[in-house]
């Protein structure tokens, strides 16, 4: 059975979701614990598979034998298990917090029971994102991603026709960018395979083709990056439960940068390529762009809408290293995109406790004095928001000084400058929520004090940013090194000096 | 490749990717996705030559997928429709709501 473990991560969500959607109709409470169990049984699965992966190397597994670019092949690299370690915890967490505000929000019975499945579903169609290497495959899971996330807005919110509609055609419509420049590819290829189409993108040499279907293929992210941008999905925020957006702010959409990684670089980046000068502005553009979202954040007076702006704005960090290329920055990238993923859904969590319904305010005063009231909840605040500022242990922090190094590396001026400069705000907004948790007379419209149990998963997201960061060393030895491009595996990893010890 | 063909299936892929951001009724809206999606069906006729099993492979997993995400826009659609009364009513009471 262990050769076929990287199948039988991927089937257990799927499987799992007929299962518990069957169990449903004759007990919730049977169901609710199936959904726990099935998305557990991946993590047991995955916790068998890692000595083999950290020891052998990247697990590449054949659908029935078939061998690519004919069959559809699934590798599992350490990074990509890592990463799917997180999806299925931060699902878990997410699934919780789906019974807590079922209880609160009075949900149906029968709807709670719809969402576990509907969590399994989405999980998988995650896990086959990370893992399939064929183009058609990522497209297909793509569009199950949108449809399923359309399904589960309308779960947690009958009113939410429109928001599920809205989700459904923008990202759909994205899937279809995918598609387009997949099909790009393989009117010049001949291949959907993503290791085939390097090597038949380096015979044919067609630079032009591979720019055009790079902008197709970058393009269709833009959606899930932008969402939920209170600009564009204000309504959704303010309808939608917290725990939801979290989700897909913290992990749909981190997913599909690893995607966009993997497509830049490992399909596009054929030797010899370079990058023109227009493109090169308009990286430098986007990034920027994404970036100043955190301006945005800092103006905002409600801690829902900072969140979120704070949500898509981190993702300009990754972005900054996918741009500079540079080993220091590709480590930069890998190592935010783990740390973002929790510090982000525990910001849309602890918004969740300001205001567990939707439709409440969460006016970022009523913070005021909490740290004096209760320690923890506030603890976790700082560490998210430390993490996102890049102060020392949490995993952010490393990722900031890779890129930092990146950088400097590649002597990309504009970059530190504008590094530097977001990192002087976020300072300042760190320290500002930081007072006002700790020093900040007590507010009269403080948040609810909660049972510990609804608490915990901000516990545990808080934990898991700080474990990022102390066993960094490991993470990027063992995970994030091995998932870069093979060109880059001989140079040196970029090291931690001033801590005392070398990472290599 | 047919030129004509390629240049037809470009067209439909833009007058529907415009359609999807500028038309306000959900209706036109779900029309341009699927104009978008025959455009790419038509690029995937033009770029797979005949007689390769995956052209079919393809090409219905392409419907498939188009027809399911039609479904679930057009009944998401008609149920916002029947949410708000009549879909111009809805439109009209979104707006004049704060």
């Amino acid at each position: 059975m262990s050769v076929h473990l990287p199948i039988l991560l991927l089937l257990a969500p799927f499987t799992g979701a007929w299962l518990v959607f069957g169990v449903g109709f004759f007990s919730q409470r049977f169901s609710r614990w199936a959904t726990y169990f099935f998305l557990f049984l991946p993590l047991l699965l995955a916790w068998e598979a890692f000595p083999k992966i950290l020891a052998r190397g990247p697990w590449h597994y054949s659908l029935g034998g078939w061998a690519p670019p004919w069959g559809i092949e699934l590798l599992v690299t350490p990074f990509s298990l890592l990463l799917a370690c997180f999806v299925l915890g931060i699902a878990a967490i997410a699934f919780y917090q789906l019974g807590n505000f079922g209880a609160m929000a009075k949900l149906e019975p029968s709807r709670e029971a719809l969402g576990g499945p509907l969590f399994l579903l989405l999980t998988g169609s995650l896990l086959a994102l990370l893992w399939a290497r064929d183009g058609f495959t990522l497209y297909l899971f793509l569009e199950i991603i949108f449809l399923v996330g359309a399904g589960l807005i309308l779960c947690v919110n009958w009113q939410g026709w429109w928001e599920g509609f809205c989700f459904l055609l923008a990202g759909s419509a994205g899937a279809s960018l995918l598609l387009a420049g997949f099909l790009f590819l393989y009117a010049s290829t001949g291949t959907l395979h993503l290791d085939d189409l390097l090597a038949q993108l380096f015979i044919t040499k067609n630079v032009s083709l591979a720019l055009a279907a790079g902008l197709l293929l970058t393009a269709a992210w833009g959606f899930l990056f932008l969402f939920p941008t209170p600009l564009l999905y204000e309504r959704f925020l303010r309808e939608a439960p917290h725990f939801l957006s979290g989700f897909f702010s913290g992990v749909l959409a981190r997913v599909g940068v690893y995607v966009l990684f993997l497509i830049l670089f490992f399909v596009l980046n054929v030797p010899g390529l370079t990058t023109p000068g227009w493109l090169e502005t308009g990286e430098h553009l986007l990034v920027f762009a994404f970036l100043a979202g955190f301006f945005l954040a800092a103006r905002q007076k409600d801690f829902l809408l900072c969140a979120a702006y704070l949500g898509a704005a981190q993702l300009g960090f990754i972005l900054l290293g996918f741009v500079l290329g540079n080993k220091s920055g590709l480590a930069g990238s890998l190592m935010e995109l783990l740390s973002q993923m929790p510090a982000t859904m525990g910001l849309f969590l602890a918004a969740g406790l300001l205001g567990p319904k939707p439709g409440d305010s969460q006016p970022l005063s009523r913070w005021a004095g909490v740290g004096r009231r209760d320690f923890p909840v506030a603890l976790c605040l700082v560490i998210f928001s430390f993490s996102i500022l890049g102060v020392p242990p949490t995993g952010g922090f490393f990722g900031k000084f890779y890129l930092f190094q990146g950088a400097l590396d590649k002597k990309d001026w504009f970059f530190l400058a504008g590094l530097g400069l977001v990192l002087l705000l976020n300072l300042a907004s760190a320290a500002r929520l930081t007072w006002l948790l700790f020093e900040h007379p007590q507010s009269s419209q403080s948040p609810v004090l909660l049972a510990p149990k609804a608490k915990a998963p901000l516990y545990l997201l808080a934990g898991a940013v700080l474990v990022l960061g102390l066993f960094h060393e490991s993470v990027l030895k063992d995970y994030i090194e091995p998932a870069l491009p093979k060109a880059f595996l001989k140079t040196p990893a970029p090291n931690v000096p001033f801590l005392g010890r070398e990472v290599e | 490749m047919n030129n004509f063909l390629t240049v037809f299936a470009l067209l439909l892929c833009v007058a529907g990717f415009h359609g999807i951001f500028f038309y306000g009724d959900p209706a036109k809206k779900i029309a341009a996705w699927v104009f978008l999606q025959a455009g790419l069906l038509l690029f995937l006729f033009q770029a797979v030559p005949p007689g390769i099993p995956l052209r079919p492979v393809l090409a219905v997993e392409i419907l498939g997928v188009t027809l399911a995400v039609a479904g679930s826009l057009a009944l998401l659609a008609h149920k916002k429709g029947r949410l708000y009364g009549t879909r111009k009513a809805g439109w009209a009471a979104k707006r004049q709501s704060p």
